[in-house]
């Protein structure tokens, strides 16, 4: 979460520094969105291989013209679209068909989490909680990914995946509701825990 | 009855994403006070959403990564240049079209309309197709895009010549001096380079040719795509096939399939007076002695100053002496930039002490007397 906050003013001064051709600042870059980038890559694309090369690709094409960086507005934006466009050219050339980019065609991969050691959460409950997600329609569930793994705001994926803000919120919505809904039974057999409540 | 309504799944995806407003924030904390059942949902619920915090990453393993794209992010690729003409003891600069932007775009036409001038003849009198001649003069570099929107650099004192009616179909050039090429895929036409000894079908490619008649070898190096290399005076030999980092030398003087050269590949076993060497693979276009003169730069890659004098001499548009036989058989490995003759005589004679003397043109080089 503080992903967010303390990203703004880190990433205006690594773009002023990255223009200037600073190497550090793009290495620092590159870590803060390596990972994450490439699972977005690899929700899209499904491989490995293709994700890794995709997200090369897009921070190849930034380092080559570093000194225009700084024209852009929302480097997270610009780094999720410049995947999303890449990874679906990627899919078209290969498919040879047009895909829509409205990721309803798309089954989406979401990371595995850790297995939850001293937590509330059961290995239980967590199986649900995960066939719940992937039981989301496509979109919801690319709109549930990025906002809950890459920690960005609605606004912002509003903008990459081009849909409103209010769409990302009900989407939000129908996917905490179908969650809620999948594991239910499970809060029947914790008694227990709304009588700590007192 | 649902254990969490529309309003509280909104509510809890905003708290948790930090979209709520703090009036939000209470509401949703009224309604987990009401609904106690909802409330072990929402512990759970916010337990899972946080278990990705552990988004981990492997470090070194990405460091590894970020060092892989900046080398191939800085593995500079031929920007198109334009000509500059050719002062004296100057090396020709070649102007990035980074630098230069939309001024590029007004000048490149004018370039090509000057380097133009058509000079359009009847190569032959009994070939009625005109040709466009394109030379680069001593000392100068050229650009060049042609008809079908492959690239073509030119060397300095360099010669492309193509019939007018060079279009998407008909792809053939003949060149003297040295090019670097880069050619548009074609699969149905392919592009070929005629030399003086050799002819070089392309498939879709990138490569240097560098066959000045004064030389004795013809060099062909490829960076990207495959090419196929025929000796003209024996068409029915051997074709060679260049890969990416293949250098193939034809000798001129052995040219003669009966002779056989020392080889290091298998394949030139076949080809009699073909030696093909691969380069390094990792070694940036620019750092290629092949290939540094696209980008203004002239290296030196251990022969000695009298094997590069013609380079120098193309470089700089000077004519050089050796006044004695003692001088310039020392290996140099240098790279040369933006160093004017002197500059670039006075770094040389660090590697091997000599004198020199420069007049107009005509630079002598003799022994230095210890």
């Amino acid at each position: 979460m503080n992903f967010k906050s303390t990203n703004e003013t880190l990433l205006l001064s690594l773009k002023e520094k990255i223009a200037d051709g600073d190497q550090n600042s793009f290495r620092q870059l590159f870590h803060l969105y390596a990972k994450k980038l490439t699972q977005f890559a690899f929700a899209i694309v499904k491989s490995n291989d293709a994700a890794r090369e995709i997200v090369d690709e897009v921070f190849i094409k930034i380092w080559r013209n570093k000194s225009s960086i700084t024209t852009i507005q929302n480097l997270t934006i610009y780094l999720y679209t410049a995947i999303k466009n890449t990874s679906l050219n990627y899919l078209s050339a290969r498919a040879r068909e047009n895909m829509v980019e409205s990721f309803d065609f798309f089954s989406v991969q979401l990371s595995d989490n850790n297995s939850p050691e001293k937590t509330l959460i059961t290995s239980e409950i967590l199986k649900k909680i995960n066939t719940a997600i992937d039981e989301l329609p496509p979109r919801c569930k690319m709109v549930f990914k990025l906002v809950r793994e890459d920690g960005l705001s609605y606004k912002e994926v509003g903008a990459i995946l081009k849909i409103s803000p209010k769409t990302v919120d009900a989407q939000m919505m129908i996917a905490v509701k179908q969650i809620s809904e999948k594991v239910k039974t499970d809060f029947d057999y914790f008694p227990n825990r709304s009588i700590k409540k007192n | 009855m649902a254990m969490v309504n529309e309003r509280f799944a909104q509510l809890i995806a905003r708290r948790l994403s930090g979209e709520a407003t703090p009036d939000e924030l209470q509401e949703l904390e009224c309604l987990l006070k009401e609904h106690p059942q909802s409330h072990n949902f929402f512990e759970i619920f916010s337990e899972y959403w946080q278990l990705n915090g552990e988004l981990e990453s492997d470090a070194i393993q990405e460091d590894v990564h970020f060092q892989q794209i900046i080398a191939i992010a800085e593995k500079e690729t031929p920007e198109p240049v334009e000509v500059t003409h050719q002062k004296l003891s100057k090396p020709a600069r070649v102007v990035s079209l980074k630098n230069l932007l939309v001024a590029a775009a007004i000048i490149g036409v004018i370039v090509l309309s000057y380097v133009f001038i058509p000079r359009s003849q009847a190569l032959d009198k009994n070939d009625v197709a005109q040709s466009e001649i394109l030379t680069a003069k001593p000392g100068a570099r050229i650009y060049m895009l042609l008809p079908d929107g492959s690239k073509v650099w030119l060397n300095s004192e360099s010669r492309l010549e193509y019939k007018k009616k060079f279009n998407d179909s008909i792809r053939e050039v003949t060149l003297e001096g040295e090019g670097f090429f880069e050619v548009v895929k074609h699969k149905q036409h392919p592009f070929i380079v005629h030399t003086s000894d050799i002819d070089i079908k392309v498939l879709g490619t990138a490569f240097n040719v560098k066959s000045y008649p004064k030389e004795s070898c013809i060099e062909t190096t490829l960076l990207r795509g495959l090419i196929e290399v025929t000796n003209k005076k024996d068409p029915s030999s051997t074709k060679v096939l260049l890969y990416p980092h293949d250098k193939l030398v034809f000798n001129k003087e052995t040219g003669n399939p009966n002779r056989i050269l020392p080889t290091r590949t298998q394949n030139v076993a076949m080809s009699k007076p073909f030696e093909k060497t691969t380069l390094s693979k990792n070694i940036a276009d620019s750092a290629l002695a092949e290939t540094s003169w696209l980008f203004n730069k002239l290296v030196f890659d251990g022969q000695t100053l009298r094997q590069s004098a013609a380079k120098l001499e193309r470089w700089y548009n000077v004519n050089i002496h050796f006044r004695d036989d003692k001088v310039g058989n020392m290996p140099i490995r240098y790279p040369l930039s933006n160093e004017t003759i002197e500059e670039a005589l006075n770094a040389l004679q660090y590697i091997e002490p000599f004198n020199y003397r420069i007049n107009g043109n005509e630079i002598d080089i003799w022994r230095k007397r210890s």
